[in-house]
């Protein structure tokens, strides 16, 4: 197993620089290459045993000099977190290959050669399990991706590419910091007498050494910042997030599909992998905060999609608000709402890579993205429709799709989190998931008028641009034969989508009925690892629960001007305990208010079980 | 000791069983070499290659004297002091030697690649550089007042001789005289500073110097000398970042590099470079024993690091010529490279680990050694790129290196690796190069000069990805041919051969990691030796 995993990660690599030279070959052989790794990633996933444990690995030493402790491991694996990015990346890579079949003509084997570089970096992102591996990797994938989108972008690419490439460079340099503290942080504390005089940079041993031996929280929490610059930059969380329309829309279509499908979930695989685990009391504690930030972007991103007139750039912002989804249930400290976080990054990248992929094909018939040009194709074209029917309401999370189960289970989990699991009632937490609900409505109302205004009515295609550039090369045979002056619409030849688009296209819409389906495959192999990963921080957020608890107890008994019982069996009067990891210590030690502050209440309600009662 | 035994005794030193003579064979060769290429031509005067193949066996001979290789096998070469103390003869020496001598080969061949000057200069442009290069040998080495002097002279002189080469063109005079002025300047501020602290001292023996200088802080000094002597050491700082260029002494950089060809400013910044920062080692090693004059260095060379690195890159930012742009480059590159040795003063007080191979500090000096190992590479090949261009397009102007891609893609695609390496993104050996200098500045705890190195990462992003995306992104100029540079052609051969090291030397890091420990052993038991 452990081979194949090697060589899928490699294999594209191996494919780009052996590309041909001609245009037809070249996207031939990236073709092959492409379906040979996702073939590779669909065997793993099939042996994919589930469980916690690592599976497929490969671990050489790397870098390990004789005079310095370094332990640079070339190290990678697949676990419940990163099987299915993993395949989702094997697999876009192959939607966005099909997708420039016709549409890259410029220079095409350069491109095939970058889009096949990607895939390694991306590849490589999700498999390592080594901290300076996966910073090789995170960064790794910048330098392709700038070229996709600045060389066979659209008009404002320079711009784009480099406003892209800046922030996220900026961002993952404190990432960097972060990354290096977190490695020497360990270094310098090491467990047991005999000091291992060694830098591990081995991503599974510092989560193990982590959980054994916390670190201390306020220096946690500076950590936790250093790594959510980098990477809410990627994900993007809202105030980070200008570079994400803009890159998008001028990115060609198989850029978007990466960028949105793959780029974004670095972001919060990143938050799963690193800021989660090896943070627990930090990420509990700073668990508000992302918790308003996430929910601030599932409505701004659809409040202003709401506004677009450019379908591609409607599709941006709705990433924005689907991805606010996905960090909202990585940090609702709940089961659920993580597994449905997770789950959502999946499902987000089939519906989102679908999305673009056929928002390309639109572009590549009319030649624009307006949605005011553009009217009644289902007429014109049913495939297409058909397919856009599918992630549209996959984006919307219509039941039976993938989309519904995700953001079901984050909006249980926030819910359970808001109303069965925080004592007393936290308004914030209340108002929060009711408001992520909002953004479910808000998602149908632009995806369905969208659907609408460019799908059905009367049919309207861009006629005027066609008609003057009648040398169009996308058409040519159309001018033709359109009549000069024809009041009525007349019936240009554009074709429906070919085998080539519908094969596609299909996988997607296949693996989003599955999981809309049964979720049951996806989430037992990603569960087990998802628990364990949060299971520092779900623990962290009980004990600030039993901190409120205790202040709210301390509070009713000054106010009933009762003694605090020393050691009572009452289970409504728990002996006070010392906590050292309480979040209000992090929080106050740098001079924030808690946010998270409820007004006591005046009686106990026992029909709400305690989280921390048997 | 009476006359004929001091005689006997340097007889002794220079051909007995201390064998300094033997250590110093690479120097004799490089002589040796500059007096056969100024007969050759006398004997031979049609002799229209002028040198070079003489150049080339003169310096592989060198290279093979060093003898880099053999000096790190376990346990040789200690570390001793050669000619009755004036030379120190190490690893660290070997190391930097061998660099500047491998440096030294691949400059010649591009030269011979790149060069245009009229065939009978050839010969005076080589024994220059030689004479460059034998003070800068000097430099590394140097363990005595009189031989920083001498080696900085000997190192200076012909640079400033080789700035001024094109000697047709006002810029490239302009530069030549600024060169030899503020140069000289430099050089007067470094012998006033020698001689204080010699003269506080009582020595021109640099470890004697710190001995003494320990002694006497010890005893307690009294204000003048203690003024005296902290003016020297900032005087001698002075001179050594000039050599450096560094941030306040850095003015003749652009200048100088913007008038003196690409080849020239590309010996510069990299082969000066690396002697002045092992000559700011061995000085610094020789005051780190004394705590007070260690803190001391530490605040100095720190604020000079950030401030230079900053400088350099915010300075970067409008240039439009190429050259001038990596001009700035290096000045921040020097500022980099000035970190790992605050980190070696901040850290030579304490002991290492004793499970551990090498103290702290000669880590820090090992990182240095990576950084500098892997920028010879890099900013060679810049400055390669550069005079390629320059040949083909008669411009340094970033404006006509728009759309580059299109017509030389595989230039394009070295130039753009050598960029993101001198940027230091993974997965090229620029990063590795920041990498080692900060994980030495972590283990000096030296955290603001660590967040003001990450933080010129990204100030430094604009500037070298602008490079890459006018190459690469803009449309190229509709009223020229567009430049050809074919990786077939011995340009372009050889720009793509010094672009496999940038490369590989990040995958391949651990040889060039263990070669630098290797030679970071034993640096300063010469110096401070029990």
């Amino acid at each position: 197993m452990s081979i194949l995993l090697l060589t899928s990660i490699f294999l594209p690599l191996a494919g780009a620089i052996l590309l041909p030279a001609r245009r037809e070959r070249a996207r031939g052989v990236a073709l092959l290459t492409a379906l040979l790794t996702l073939a590779l990633a669909v065997v793993l996933v099939g042996c994919y045993p589930g469980g916690t444990a690592p599976f497929a690995k490969t671990d050489y030493t790397w870098l390990a000099g004789s005079g310095v402790p370094l332990d640079v491991r070339f190290s990678v694996a697949l676990d419940g977190l990163s099987i299915w990015l993993y395949a989702l990346t094997a697999l876009l890579t192959v939607v966005a290959v099909l997708i420039s079949w016709e549409a890259i003509a410029e220079q095409a084997p350069l491109f095939y050669r970058l889009l096949l570089i990607l895939e390694t970096g991306m590849l490589g992102v999700f498999t390592a399990q080594d901290l300076f591996l996966f910073y090789v990797f995170f960064e790794f994938t910048l330098i392709p991706l700038f070229f996709l989108i600045g060389i066979w972008g659209s008009e404002e690419r320079r711009y784009a590419a480099m406003k892209f490439f800046l922030f996220t460079l900026a961002g993952s340099m404190l990432t960097f910091l972060g990354l290096l503290a977190i490695m020497l942080w360990d270094f310098y504390h090491p467990i047991g007498t005999p000091a291992p005089w060694k830098m591990t940079f081995s991503i599974p041993e510092l989560t193990t050494r982590y959980a054994a031996r916390p670190m201390d929280p306020a220096m946690q929490m500076w950590i936790f910042l250093a790594l959510f610059v980098g990477f809410a930059v990627k994900v993007p969380l809202v105030p980070l997030h200008t570079w994400l329309p803009l890159a998008h829309v001028q990115a060609p279509a198989a850029g978007s599909i990466d960028l949105a499908g793959v780029l974004l979930k670095i972001g919060a695989y990143g938050f799963a992998r690193f800021s989660i685990p090896l943070l627990p009391a930090a990420a509990a504690a700073a668990m508000p905060w992302i918790l308003i930030l996430s929910v601030a972007g599932i409505l701004y991103g659809a409040l202003v999609a709401l506004a677009q007139s450019d379908i591609k750039k409607l599709i941006a912002y709705s990433s924005v608000s689907h991805m606010g989804f996905c960090m909202a249930g990585l940090f609702s400290a709940n089961r659920l709402g993580i597994e449905g976080g997770t789950l959502q990054l999946l499902s987000h990248g089939l519906a989102t890579g679908g999305l673009f992929a056929l928002v390309g094909m639109i572009y590549e018939r009319y030649h624009t993205r307006k949605i005011a040009d553009l009217g009644g194709l289902a007429r014109r074209l049913p495939v297409l429709g058909f397919f856009m029917a599918v992630m549209t309401l996959s984006s919307i999370g219509l039941p039976g799709t993938s989309g519904f189960v995700g953001e079901f289970l984050i909006l249980i989990g926030l819910f359970q989190r808001g109303w069965a699991e925080t004592l007393p009632p936290d308004a914030l937490l209340r108002t929060l998931s009711v408001l992520a609900v909002l953004g479910v409505v808000l998602g149908a109302w632009y995806m369905l008028w969208l659907y609408q205004r460019v799908f059905f009515g009367p049919v309207r295609e861009p006629q005027g641009q066609s008609h003057r550039e009648g040398d169009s090369p996308i058409f040519p045979d159309h001018a033709s034969m359109v009549p000069e002056k024809s009041g009525q619409s007349p019936q240009p030849p554009v074709r429906d989508l070919n085998l080539r688009e519908i094969l596609a296209l299909a996988p997607l819409a296949v693996l989003i009925i599955w999981i809309g389906v049964y979720p049951r495959f996806f989430l037992d192999r990603l569960a087990p690892t998802m628990n364990q990963l949060t299971a520092g921080m779900r623990q962290a957020e009980t004990r600030l629960e039993r901190t409120k608890d205790e202040i709210r107890m301390t509070k009713e008994c000054r106010i009933s001007k009762c003694r605090m019982p020393e050691d009572s069996t009452d289970p409504r009067f728990p002996p006070p305990r010392p906590f050292r990891h309480s979040s209000f210590d992090i929080l106050s030690s740098f001079g924030f208010r808690p946010l998270s502050f409820a007004k006591p209440q005046a009686a106990f309600s026992p029909l709400i079980p305690h989280p921390s009662s048997p | 000791m009476n006359f004929p035994e001091l005689i006997q005794s340097v007889f002794d030193d220079t051909l007995g069983p201390g064998q300094s003579l033997s250590l110093f064979r690479p120097e004799l060769t490089l002589c040796a070499t500059m007096i056969a290429i100024l007969l050759a031509r006398m004997i031979l005067p049609r002799w229209k290659t002028s040198g070079f193949y003489l150049v080339l066996l003169g310096l592989t001979l060198a290279l093979a004297f060093v003898f880099p290789w053999r000096w790190f096998a376990e346990g040789a070469l200690p570390g001793q002091e050669i000619f009755t103390g004036l030379l120190a003869a190490d690893r660290f020496s070997v190391a930097l030697r061998g660099l500047l001598l491998l440096f030294t080969l691949l400059f010649v061949t591009f030269t011979q690649i790149a060069g245009r000057w009229a065939p009978e200069d050839g010969a005076e442009f080589f024994v220059l550089l030689l004479g460059a290069v034998l003070g800068m040998c000097l430099m590394v080495s140097a363990n005595h007042v009189i031989v920083v002097l001498l080696g900085m002279e000997m190192a200076s002189l012909p640079c400033y001789v080789l700035a001024g080469w094109q000697r047709d063109r006002r810029v490239s005079s302009e530069a030549a005289l600024k060169y030899a002025v503020f140069g000289a300047a430099a050089a007067g501020i470094l012998l006033f500073g020698m001689s204080l602290l010699a003269g506080a001292l009582g020595s021109v023996h640099l470890p004697t110097m710190g001995r003494r200088l320990a002694e006497l802080l010890q005893a307690g000094v009294d204000p003048a000398q203690l003024t005296a002597l902290i003016l020297g050491g900032l005087m001698v700082t002075v001179g050594v970042a000039f050599k450096l260029a560094a941030f306040p002494f850095h003015f003749w950089i652009p200048d100088v590099f913007e008038g003196a060809t690409a080849e020239v400013a590309a010996f510069i910044s990299v082969a000066s470079k690396a002697a002045a920062l092992g000559l700011l080692v061995r000085l610094a090693g020789a005051f780190v024993g004394v705590p007070d004059a260690r803190q001391f260095l530490v605040v100095l060379v720190s604020l000079l690091a950030a401030v230079t690195c900053t400088f350099g890159n915010l300075a970067a930012y409008g240039q439009n010529n190429l050259k001038r742009l990596l001009a700035y480059s290096t000045i921040a590159h020097a500022g980099y490279m000035m970190m790992p040795v605050a980190a070696m003063i901040a850290l030579a007080g304490g002991q290492g680990s004793p499970d551990a191979p090498l103290s702290e500090a000669q880590k820090a000096v090992a990182a240095l050694l990576v950084y500098l190992g892997i920028y010879l590479f890099m900013n060679l090949a810049a400055f390669a790129g550069v005079a390629f261009m320059r040949n083909v397009a008669h411009s340094e102007d970033l404006r006509d290196y728009a759309g580059l891609v299109h017509s030389s893609p595989g230039f394009t695609v070295c130039m753009a690796i050598v960029m993101f390496s001198l940027l230091g993104i993974p997965p090229l050996s620029g990063f590795t190069a920041k990498w080692t200098i900060f994980l030495a500045l972590v283990s000096a705890k030296l955290w603001t000069l660590l967040a003001i190195g990450v933080l010129n990462t990204v100030l430094s992003l604009f500037y070298y990805l602008r490079v890459v995306k006018v190459m690469t992104l803009d449309a190229p100029p509709a009223d020229r041919a567009a430049p050809r540079i074919p990786l077939t052609s011995a340009a372009g051969a050889y720009f793509a051969m010094l672009t496999v090291p940038v490369v590989a030397l990040f995958f391949l890091w651990g040889g060039l990691s263990r070669w630098a420990d290797a030679a970071a052993q034993a640096l300063f038991f010469t110096t401070f030796g029990p």
